[in-house]
């Protein structure tokens, strides 16, 4: 037991060495088993409240500077989770996000920007509810480098704060607030 | 022989048209108070479409019906309006479903459609037929909304209660003597609309299966034999309604148990 810590440390350690802030060139396909969404608004104006999707899909191109870099992303509504099942269904609902109608949240990126600290912002198209508006997302490269089976993985963090109002969400104005604050965490695989 | 009703006259022949354009304007404005706020222009979900189509295949059909417009043609009209209504009222998620779910919802849907169709017109043409369909349409879109709010959507929820308590009153008007017998053409209307609820409550607001089937037993409820000559407004109220609210009880019920045992995890 004790050797086979050692050797999980030990390899997470070689592979955290070769970790930086600037992807290789080359397409990427978003990992969803190591990516997700996370949302959270405030609750009856006292309270702040956080869900997640955990599907998350897509592509990215790295330039190999970061200017360059395109990101295409989609996140599964029904894998929508809060915790609590009849929550989700509500929330997947007409009420909220029309699920099943609008399958998927969409982004796609239409410029990127990072310094070489890996900090930076992207500006792109979210399509939600039937609706397509103009987002910019706070961009955080967290690193890039060899994973321990041989695959090259680049990982980011996008934040932003939407109006769910501008997506035709209006639903219970009073009660839920307008701002969604939506983190994104997006693990990617060098193809 | 499909017995004939007597032919109204004068301020009676006004009433099936008057409530008609009230309960479509009862809904209307229950659509806008619930749905107004979030819904889209040019319509984006399905539920945009309800008022815009509504108002439109009543012009058509409207334009259809007057005595300058080629008999011929009216039958196709009334199709291309249905034709269109279904295309714009059946959601993506129907196109993308596999082949089996589809044609076993679809078929499931016709069946029962027709069943329930042919029952109510039949019903509607016996005495206290209407007032039986009444109640049971009552039940049945109470049942359903209420199962609706409670599970899965307010707003669709609430669209559904204001259709009950719609038919509620028209029961009860018809019940007093205030309303004639619906129509043929009404009772269809009705049904479809039941049926599209029905639908969008079990696939755009995931209702289970078996409060959805109860909300349609409450409206087969309209099968049940009553005879009810000489009995007061409240006995042939409570003939009418008992059997439909059998079932629309015991959708609310098991929507309450369901609701109460929901687990986080």
């Amino acid at each position: 037991m004790k050797r086979l810590s050692l050797l999980t440390f030990s390899v997470l350690l070689a592979a955290g060495q070769a970790f930086a802030h600037t992807a290789e060139k080359g397409s990427y396909k978003i990992d969803p088993a190591h990516s997700n969404a996370h949302f959270t608004l405030t609750h009856l104006g006292v309270g702040r409240f956080t869900g997640r999707f955990d599907n998350v899909k897509g592509e990215l191109n790295a330039d190999g500077t970061g200017q360059g870099n395109k990101v295409i992303a989609e996140i599964e509504l029904a894998s929508l989770n809060t915790g609590h099942a009849e929550r989700d269904k509500h929330l997947r609902s007409p009420d909220f996000f029309s699920a099943a109608q609008f399958p998927k949240m969409r982004f796609e990126s239409t410029r990127v920007s990072l310094d070489a600290k890996g900090e930076g912002s992207m500006a792109g198209n979210l399509t939600l509810r039937g609706a397509t508006k103009p987002v910019s997302f706070k961009l955080h490269h967290v690193g890039a480098g060899k994973d321990p089976w041989g695959g090259y993985r680049s990982g980011y963090v996008a934040t932003t704060t939407l109006k769910r109002s501008e997506f035709g969400i209006n639903f219970m104005p009073g009660g839920i607030g307008d701002d969604v604050e939506l983190v994104i965490n997006i693990e990617s695989v060098k193809q | 022989m499909r017995p004939t009703r007597p032919t109204p006259s004068g301020r009676r022949r006004l009433l099936p048209g008057a409530a008609g354009a009230a309960a479509i304007a009862g809904l209307l404005t229950a659509w806008a108070a619930l749905f107004g706020p979030q819904a889209a222009f040019p319509p984006a979900q399905t539920l945009d479409w309800l008022p815009w189509l509504t108002v439109g295949a009543l012009l058509i059909l409207a334009v259809g019906a007057r005595p300058a417009f080629p008999a011929a043609l009216r039958w196709p009209l009334r199709l291309a309006v249905l034709g269109a209504g279904l295309w714009l009222l059946t959601p993506p998620l129907l196109r993308g479903q596999d082949a089996t779910t589809l044609g076993g919802e679809v078929g499931a849907a016709f069946v029962l459609g027709a069943l329930l169709l042919a029952a109510a017109r039949r019903r509607a043409y016996e005495p206290e037929g209407g007032a039986s369909v009444l109640a049971a349409l009552a039940a049945a879109l109470g049942s359903l909304g209420f199962v609706t709010a409670l599970g899965g959507s307010l707003v669709l929820g609430g669209l559904t209660t204001a259709a009950s308590a719609i038919a509620a009153l028209a029961w009860l008007a018809l019940l007093a003597g205030r309303l004639p017998p619906p129509g043929a053409a009404a009772i269809a209307a009705a049904v479809a609309f039941w049926a599209w609820l029905a639908y969008s409550a079990r696939h755009l607001a995931e209702i289970p299966a078996a409060e959805t089937l109860l909300s349609a037993a409450a409206l087969a409820a309209v099968l049940v034999p009553l005879r009810l000559g000489g009995k007061g407004f409240f006995q042939r109220a409570f003939a009418t309604l008992l059997a439909p609210a059998l079932p629309a009880l015991a959708a609310a019920a098991v929507a309450v148990w369901r609701y109460a045992t929901a687990q986080s995890y």
